[in-house]
């Protein structure tokens, strides 16, 4: 954290942070848990967790084909009406496209697993190559 | 001067642009030529004309508004004037391809829009440095800054008493705000996640008010379902209010606080200085230099950390009252005075 002419307050609010874990009133690791459990609730492509391949394939891996449609709907009666139809369509969009999104989400599934293995791969294969530079 | 028409594609009341745009017109007075417009809300219809009936002469001033992809930038390109270009930012469409890629693919569009414009604008106007250096990354040469215009009258009337009465009654901790638009790059879960923890470890009674129109509906619905699995209590998602209605918010508030990832200005961080609320904020976008002093900047994001701070601040009087003097001191940097001086300096060399 920075700010000069609030440095004392944001020193001793880093304090209270540490004694607050420290006294088990954070437990450790809620900030990642948390981080989870959005990822858990966000659209597939919602911002990866982390940087690199492996997150994108992570973001990649949450994302699921779904057949229902959204029922959010406008203000006022245009906007109810337009809820109250989307509701009733939303069994009849289920059923009609259910087999289509299972197709489309075992091959997702199978390309995402795939492009998993490529990343860990490609990341033993350059841990390999550095450590034959550093032997050289 | 001569005559000034702006290129407003979406005009309508209660929206940040068309403030921008009417608060412009009061500056340009008899030079003010009018709003040309895509689509106007039918109250504000009268005085504007639509862009395929304008009728434009060389030497008028046409300043466009740029925010979203509209056939204006495609008409504004082929017209014979002095072009101007007032820039609002373009949310990068990164940060909104999940939640709707309709919208990922208009946004990435107004910028293509605005990027052909970079060779022939006299002039590109951003409101803050840090959007000027957007304007220069795509190309504009002659590039120049104007703060928009917090106008004290706007939010001084009586606050909706209904609103007041009700927050007043539930007020049981600290009552934290957050004001904008309901949009991905705003990080409203992280600050969820803040409240969380603040009203764990910190405050068993804190609320969290989140006021503001939802961006799209995909998002809004993630933030309802998160707020939910999370089984936090407390968290109300006021939608877009009047100015009575969002004054109140401002009266009531012990602290606006901020996770918001990219900013081009930060309007409602300054209506809320202007209320002497403590302001606190990732740094992040032009908010460093929109707040410069007057509140609490951290550059981290470390939610227990966040959530500390803000007890840190709420629970030192003498702090609290800096934070709200200087507050206010800097809300009233950005008045009528001061803009009007700006916009008479960078118009003037136009006319």
């Amino acid at each position: 954290m920075s700010g000069d002419p609030y440095q004392d307050v944001v020193e001793r609010a880093r304090a209270a942070a540490a004694a607050k874990r420290l006294a088990g009133e954070i437990p450790d690791g809620t900030g990642v848990a948390l981080d989870r459990l959005f990822l858990e609730v966000a659209p597939g492509g919602a911002r990866p967790e982390g940087d690199g391949l492996a997150a994108v394939v992570d973001m990649l891996g949450r994302y699921r084909f779904d057949p229902s449609i959204s029922v959010a709907s406008g203000p006022g009666l245009r906007g109810r009406l337009a809820g109250l139809v989307k509701r009733g369509l939303r069994p009849v969009t289920v059923w009609t496209l259910r087999h289509l999104t299972d197709q489309l989400n075992a091959y997702h599934l199978a390309e995402t697993e795939l492009l998993r293995e490529i990343v860990q791969d490609a990341a033993h294969d350059a841990g390999g190559a550095n450590e034959a530079k550093s032997e050289d | 001067m001569s005559r000034v028409f702006q290129l407003v594609p979406f005009l309508e009341r209660g929206d940040a642009i068309g403030g921008h745009a009417r608060n412009l017109a009061g500056v340009f007075g008899p030079s003010h030529g009018g709003f040309v417009v895509q689509r106007a809300a039918p109250e504000l219809a009268a005085g504007t004309v639509r862009y395929e009936d304008a009728v434009v002469a060389p030497t008028d001033v046409l300043v466009y508004h740029a925010a979203h992809a509209s056939p204006l930038g495609t008409w504004v390109a082929g017209v014979d004037a002095v072009k101007v270009v007032d820039y609002h930012g373009i949310t990068p469409p990164e940060f909104v391809r999940a939640y709707d890629p309709g919208l990922a693919v208009a946004l990435a569009r107004a910028r293509s829009e605005l990027e052909a414009l970079a060779g022939q604008a006299d002039l590109a106007i951003a409101h803050s440095v840090y959007m000027e250096r957007e304007l220069q990354e795509m190309g504009f040469v002659t590039t120049a800054t104007l703060p928009l215009l917090v106008d004290p009258a706007r939010l001084s009337g009586p606050a909706d008493e209904s609103v007041m009465a009700r927050l007043r009654a539930g007020k049981r901790g600290h009552d934290l705000l957050f004001v904008s638009r309901l949009a991905p790059n705003k990080r409203i879960e992280d600050l969820v996640k803040v409240f969380a923890i603040y009203r764990r470890a910190w405050c068993r009674e804190a609320r969290l008010f989140v006021v503001g129109r939802p961006d799209t509906g995909a998002y809004a619905e993630t933030l309802r379902r998160f707020v939910e699995r999370l089984g936090v209590e407390e968290v109300h998602f006021a939608g877009r209010v009047g100015d009575a209605e969002l004054s109140a918010y401002y009266r009531c508030a012990d602290a606006f606080v901020s996770m918001s990832e990219h900013e081009g200005f930060g309007l409602p961080w300054i209506e809320a200085m202007s209320f002497g609320v403590p302001v606190l904020a990732y740094a992040a976008g032009a908010l460093p230099e929109t707040i410069g002093d007057a509140g609490i900047l951290f550059s981290d994001i470390c939610y227990e950390e966040v959530a500390a701070l803000i007890d840190a601040v709420l629970g030192d009087e003498a702090l609290r009252a800096r934070l709200a003097a200087a507050g206010r001191l800097r809300a009233a940097a950005f008045g009528p005075l001061a803009f009007e001086a700006r916009v008479r300096e960078l118009f003037g060399s136009l006319a």
